[in-house]
């Protein structure tokens, strides 16, 4: 994926109308444009990096199955993002016959790994209709457009959702925000 | 702290508010004890979830997800021959 958003946004039509038209090689860039994406969401949804990848293969193969319908009107992403989503929920619906932890690991001085172990258990402990508006724009900066689309509400609800969620956040990580000042 | 003021500090911890409104609320805050805290706060929060780093994904994640595709029967290939991440280079 370039730094470019007009550069990607044109890549990824190229590659839409090639898929359309059978060409084998468009879902592999379609992937190279995505694919990090797509796990980096799939992994802060579901924790894991098993699961995030079998969300990740399955979201593609979804879209090289619908091939045929898809359209480069732009809403590919979104529509990309909308199918890790339930992808996503499906998987957290399954009952667990073993649950994987602590598979995040994070660099940096003690302090500041530790924060980062205490921000992401933070997350872990909201509800869903707070973490996701939270994942989409805070952490893999998603426009409220984007990601109200990837929910499936209106943006003003989106907004609703992710002030109520920093400040839901704000309460949980308390102590550690004072150790910060 | 009132409602309003409490929907002007989710706009300005999101930085979201204008810069002339954001230097009023600040000018607020340096009267008002409870808004500076909740400012503070919850611009840390933010500041927090923005700097949180995302997964790692190096070639090798890449290349995992791309097997599994190609074994649940995924027929995926690249542009150009070396564009393919995976490809063994022959020695010359």
């Amino acid at each position: 994926m370039s730094s470019n958003p007009r550069e990607d946004s044109l890549a990824e039509k190229r590659w839409l109308n090639a898929l359309a038209k059978g060409d084998a090689s468009a879902m592999g860039e379609l992937y190279k444009l995505y694919g990090e994406k797509i796990f980096r969401y799939t992994f802060r949804m579901l924790g894991n990096r098993a699961d995030a990848e079998d969300a990740t293969a399955e979201t593609f193969l979804r879209v090289l199955r619908r091939a045929n319908d898809l359209r480069a009107d732009g809403a590919f992403k979104t529509w990309l993002f909308r199918i890790a989503r339930n992808l996503c929920i499906d998987k957290m619906r399954q009952p667990k016959l073993l649950e994987i932890s602590g598979e995040r690991s994070y660099s940096g001085t003690e302090e500041r790994a530790a924060l980062r172990v205490t921000v992401q258990a933070a997350l872990d402990e909201l509800p869903l209709d707070y973490r996701e508006p939270l994942i989409l724009c805070d952490l893999e900066d998603i426009s409220a457009k984007e990601a109200a689309d990837t929910l499936g509400i209106s943006v003003p609800a989106l907004k609703s959702r992710l002030y109520r969620g920093r400040r839901a956040l704000r309460e949980k990580l308390g102590g550690s925000l004072e150790k910060l000042k | 702290m009132n409602d309003l003021y409490r929907k002007l500090v989710d706009l300005y911890a999101g930085q979201e508010l204008p810069e002339e409104l954001a230097l009023d609320l600040e000018s607020a805050a340096a009267t008002d004890e409870n808004l500076a805290t909740d400012m503070a706060t919850l611009t840390q929060t933010v500041n927090l979830l923005k700097a949180h780093p995302a997964p790692e994904f190096d070639e090798r994640d890449f290349l995992r997800i791309l097997f599994r595709m190609q074994t649940m029967g995924a027929d995926i290939s690249f542009e150009e021959a070396q564009s393919h991440p995976g490809q063994y280079q022959l020695p010359m």
